[in-house]
């Protein structure tokens, strides 16, 4: 998927010839350009935001200290993808007493937020769009998780995530209708209320 | 078709494929839209550019071994001479906070350093969240600048920021606390035991 804040156009796996030659620019323009999608996966994994984003730091770190082991013939996204994933995986392990201190000691901060200085309307949105995500990302076990953000949020193919996963395409799809359904019951009376569906056919669920 | 739509439409595609028998999954497919659109666009927090954890573990353990061996000279020196101003007490507590700034490992860090650091310092670096760490406003700023006096030796000066910072309302109880304690140290450095004792209630009923 495309990332609309992405600063420029240029693909990524274009600047890694660039990278392993420690070429500054490039990767800060990596950098730049990976950490929106690298956050977003880290909050779908994890659903914290303040854990997500500590966490795409160092996903960013091992990113490009691994990049000379990518193998260049296949998606770099997958490769990626796999690799937030699994440290991820290996957080929420590890995620003990004190990583929970330190993330809410974090979080708040948001020394260096963008929309820091942002009028309180956007501010507001903001905070009513990050609370939505993190609740209903709450709601799914970690496998639904994985396999809602990948699928339904990040626009991975189902053979794709199927991989990443390390499971197969049929556990992909239950797991994605499990995930659909108990999201379409906990939150379908607020998010879908603008549907076109009739009122009656709506007015008959109710009952 | 605009690009803006061609995720919907794969989406609306997948859907299909998942579930043929066409709307009895409408509902959820809305939901799941208005998923997307939030996730699509949320606001993104800029990089935080910080020393890795990993880094910061290490740095972390070897600034607070050196800062042991500084709080032992120190006390070695607090013996001898009394009533000075101990030079490694105030290098300690401008080590703990360059730590801190540099590491921004905001929970641990502040949990390892009051062993090592003086009272006064103890009392606004104990909390996880504290101002010392990231001092996100004017209150936070001068408790540090508060700290930061203590561990000169300025007592005078950490006494002209922490009596106003008392009255402040805004003031959490956990800053208020801590700031009394800091603030009764400075006073007993300053030989007013009487008024350090009043607010000392404070720092002997809190666990050390």
């Amino acid at each position: 998927m495309t990332d609309p804040r992405s600063p420029t156009p240029l693909d990524t796996s274009a600047l890694i010839p660039r990278i392993l030659a420690r070429d500054p620019q490039a990767l800060e323009l990596f950098y730049k350009r990976e950490h929106p999608v690298v956050y977003r996966l880290c909050f779908g994994f994890l659903a914290d935001p303040g854990a997500a984003e500590d966490l795409a730091h160092d996903a960013l770190h091992r990113l490009i200290d691994g990049i000379g082991s990518f193998d260049r013939s296949r998606p770099y996204a997958a490769w990626r993808n796999t690799l937030v994933l699994n440290l991820c995986r290996d957080r929420k392990r590890s995620d003990d007493a004190r990583s929970r201190a330190e993330n809410r000691a974090a979080y708040p901060s948001h020394a260096a937020d963008p929309h820091r200085h942002a009028d309180p309307a956007t501010l507001a949105a903001d905070a009513e769009i990050r609370q939505l995500l993190t609740e209903a990302l709450s709601l799914l076990t970690v496998r639904e998780r994985e396999v809602f953000v990948l699928r339904d949020l990040e626009g991975v193919e189902s053979t794709e995530a199927a991989a990443m996963l390390g499971i197969t395409e049929g556990t992909v799809r239950s797991l994605l209708c499990l995930a659909r359904r108990r999201l379409r019951d906990a939150l379908g009376d607020r998010l879908a209320v603008a549907t076109d569906e009739p009122k009656a056919t709506r007015q008959e669920r109710a009952r | 078709m605009n690009p803006e739509d061609e995720p919907l439409a794969a989406l609306r595609d997948s859907w299909r494929d998942l579930d043929p028998s066409g709307d009895s999954d409408a509902r959820a497919f809305l939901v799941v839209t208005k998923l997307r659109d939030a996730w699509q666009h949320q606001p993104i927090p800029a990089p935080r550019y910080r020393v890795p954890r990993r880094f910061a573990s290490w740095r972390a353990a070897i600034a607070a071994a050196l800062l042991a061996v500084a709080t032992l000279a120190l006390s070695q020196h607090e013996i001898s001479n009394p009533g000075r101003i101990p030079p490694a007490r105030a290098r300690a507590g401008e080590l703990a906070i360059e730590l801190a700034r540099l590491t921004t490992w905001s929970g641990t860090t502040a949990l390892l350093l009051p062993c090592f650091v003086c009272l006064g310092c103890e009392a606004l670096l104990a909390s996880p969240d504290s101002a010392v760490v990231l001092p996100p406003n004017e209150r936070d700023q001068r408790l540090s600048d508060a700290l930061r006096a203590d561990c000169r030796g300025d007592w005078s000066g950490a006494v002209a920021i922490l009596e106003p910072l008392l009255d402040d309302p805004q003031l959490t109880s956990d800053q208020h606390t801590r700031a009394k304690v800091a603030l009764a140290r400075a006073y007993q450095q300053l030989g007013h035991s009487d008024r350090a004792l009043a607010l000392a209630d404070v720092a002997l009923a809190r666990p050390h």
